[in-house]
């Protein structure tokens, strides 16, 4: 090995072009699909709106501030109009978008938790372990999820707590088949036997070999599954199984139902905001299963 | 002669729940040795390496006989000693470099963990070391390729990571399976050449896999011929080409592609019939395939015999001679 090797100026050439992280690449093609820059601004702006509430309504949105049944654009003190109560319903869509958007994201984070742990397990170990975990998998996916969430909520006190933990309970199951798929196709592949010849220990394979390896799906799965968590939390809302002392878009959507048909704007104007923001995560989370997509991006996983 | 060799493979037998693919197969790697083990596809020689690090396929058991390295019994050794002797007293170089490394991690980290993960160094210094060692398998410009991804590597490149992974904590021996089956010719001496050259700076033993009887004359020192599991011969390396005295081998030496393996008609010989099922047979796996076997030869497996210095053969009937008859055998 005295002659520089040939393949040297081939790689300097290489080099030459920026190095790319895989998830950075996959970023990029997220940033070129429309939909998914759509649906990212649009949960953008509500979460601006959420964290901004008490500045961009100030005071108590449960507050009785105007005569009810005010329609939307006739009165600019309540700009969408109020409810059979008098409160307004913008400050309500204000409000309620903290309540759908942090128990939306919580209970993602509860059921990513709960699914990878489980899945991971499942699929690293095998066996018994898999077998065991496959039957519990299975069982909680047999239990149609609403009605495991209503049982849950009627159980304890509906807190925001326990809405999230619920909703996060009932949604793990998808994510641990997911993982435990993934697991099981990237333990059989050479990185992770060549890792293994060098000594690593499982938790290293686990966390830091086939992990990241195994994130993509997920991340595509976790953005539909807070659209599912924020339906849920406002189906359950709308129930009347919510959290009382709590604004939700589910709630609003519920109390509106009496005078559907004399005033049905009490009722379309929260709904309006769970169909926005459900769309706009739905449109993200396919962006970024086609941008994590190998065929796509010409990257072979 | 007298010291305990580094690696001594004795009597190794690998079973999976339908089949013993290994069986009662023997050698031993000195330091600072190269060693080949070569074999078809279905020789059992990638299941003889695994076994040396305990990493057979999921069913694979090692059933019987003893890997002793550095005098421990590595077949009898706990899952906390196999991780210390994984990566740090033995490494493994793999066949596919597209494959055995993590495409989602910089190559530099790669490496640096192996180096954190058995030596406990801070992620400064072993990004340090893994920029030295780059630099040590001649990765060009190694302090900006730390931080390329595997995709952004040619297949050669690649392969010298996994070489930069493999010494990184100066192991004893290293087993290299098919290094270099996946490069292009070019490329493969190239490859060749590193591993022999680390191996003369570190003093490591080399247990080479490979198919190649090219690559294997010329960088192996000693020669184990594996065929449906079952060591048939063992020679040193100088004397593979004109001294292999088992019909096999011979079979082998006269199916590559060289001008003097050509039969009469022009054509490449070959070996007739195939490897399936012969690991069943209770006699010579070969004899099947072999124009010189006699009924005795299905009885019972031949004993290895001594033929010649460091040269041994597991077949009564091989003929003594040059390789030209092995042409005939071929045949």
């Amino acid at each position: 090995m005295t002659a520089p090797s040939p393949s040297a100026p081939a790689a300097v050439a290489e080099t030459a072009a920026r190095p790319s992280r895989p998830t950075m690449r996959a970023l990029r093609a997220l940033v070129g699909s429309r939909p998914a820059v759509a649906g990212l601004v649009v949960l953008g702006l509500v979460a601006l709106v959420a964290i901004l509430a008490p500045f961009v309504a100030p005071g108590d949105p449960l507050a009785m501030v105007a005569r009810p049944f005010v329609r939307p654009g006739v009165s600019g003190a309540v700009p969408l109009g109020s409810d059979a109560l008098g409160r307004d319903l913008f400050a309500g869509v204000v409000h309620g978008a903290r309540a759908s958007l942090v128990i939306g994201l919580a209970a993602t984070v509860v059921g990513l938790l709960v699914g990878t742990l489980v899945g991971a397990t499942a699929g690293y170990f095998g066996g018994r372990a898999d077998l065991v975990l496959v039957r519990l998998i299975e069982l909680f996916q047999t239990i149609p999820n609403f009605v495991l969430v209503v049982v849950m909520v009627a159980i304890v006190q509906p807190t925001i707590v326990t809405i999230t933990l619920a909703i996060g309970i009932v949604s793990w199951p998808p994510v641990a088949r997911l993982v435990r798929a993934e697991f099981r196709a990237l333990g059989a592949r050479d990185f992770v036997l060549a890792a293994r010849a060098a000594g690593c220990g499982d938790l290293h394979m686990m966390l830091r070999e086939i992990l990241p390896n195994a994130l993509p799906p997920v991340i595509s799965t976790a953005s539909v599954m807070v659209a599912s968590a924020i339906l849920m939390e406002s189906a359950l809302s709308f129930l009347g199984m919510g959290d009382p002392n709590l604004v939700s878009w589910g709630a609003m959507v519920g109390a509106g139902r009496d005078s559907l048909r004399s005033a049905w704007h009490v009722s379309a104007v929260p709904g309006l905001a769970i169909v926005v923001v459900v769309l706009a995560l739905n449109f993200v989370g396919e962006g970024l299963e086609e941008a994590f997509d190998p065929r796509r991006t010409g990257e072979r996983r | 002669m007298t010291r305990a060799p580094l690696l001594l493979v004795d009597g190794l037998s690998v079973a999976f729940p339908t089949a013993t693919p290994v069986r009662d197969v023997g050698f031993t790697v000195g330091e600072g040795e190269t060693v080949a083990l070569v074999g078809e596809s279905g020789s059992g020689k990638s299941l003889v390496a695994s076994s040396l690090l305990r990493l057979l396929p999921a069913g694979g058991r090692i059933v019987g006989g003893a890997v002793r390295f550095e005098g421990t019994d590595v077949t009898r050794s706990t899952e906390a000693e196999l991780t210390h002797l994984r990566g740090r007293r033995i490494a493994m170089v793999f066949q596919e470099p597209a494959t055995a490394l993590d495409p989602v991690m910089t190559i530099g980290r790669q490496v640096a963990e192996v180096i954190e993960w058995h030596e406990g160094a801070s992620r400064r210094a072993a990004r340090a070391r893994a920029i030295e060692l780059l630099d040590l398998v001649r990765l060009p410009d190694p302090s900006r390729r730390v931080d390329s991804y595997p995709h952004e590597l040619s297949g050669g490149q690649r392969q010298r990571v996994m070489i930069a992974m493999a010494i990184a904590c100066r192991p004893k021996l290293v087993v290299a399976d098919e290094p270099t089956t996946a490069l292009d010719v070019t490329i493969q001496a190239q490859v060749l050449e590193l591993l022999d050259r680390l191996r003369r700076e570190l003093s490591m033993g080399v247990l080479l896999i490979s198919h190649d009887l090219g690559v294997v004359g010329q960088w192996a020192d000693r020669v184990v011929v594996l065929y449906a599991g079952r060591k048939l011969e063992e020679l040193p390396a100088e004397r593979l080409f004109d001294g292999a005295r088992h019909p096999y081998t011979r079979g082998l030496l006269a199916a590559s592609p060289r001008p003097s393996a050509l039969g009469a008609d022009g054509l490449l010989t070959e070996i007739p019939g195939q490897i399936d099922g012969a690991d069943r047979l209770p006699g010579c796996p070969f004899s099947p395939r072999c124009a010189l076997a006699r009924p005795s030869c299905d009885d019972r497996m031949p004993d290895l015999v001594a033929v010649g210095p460091e040269h041994t053969v597991a077949c009564p009937v091989a003929p003594r001679g040059g390789i030209a008859d092995a042409v005939a055998v071929g045949r």
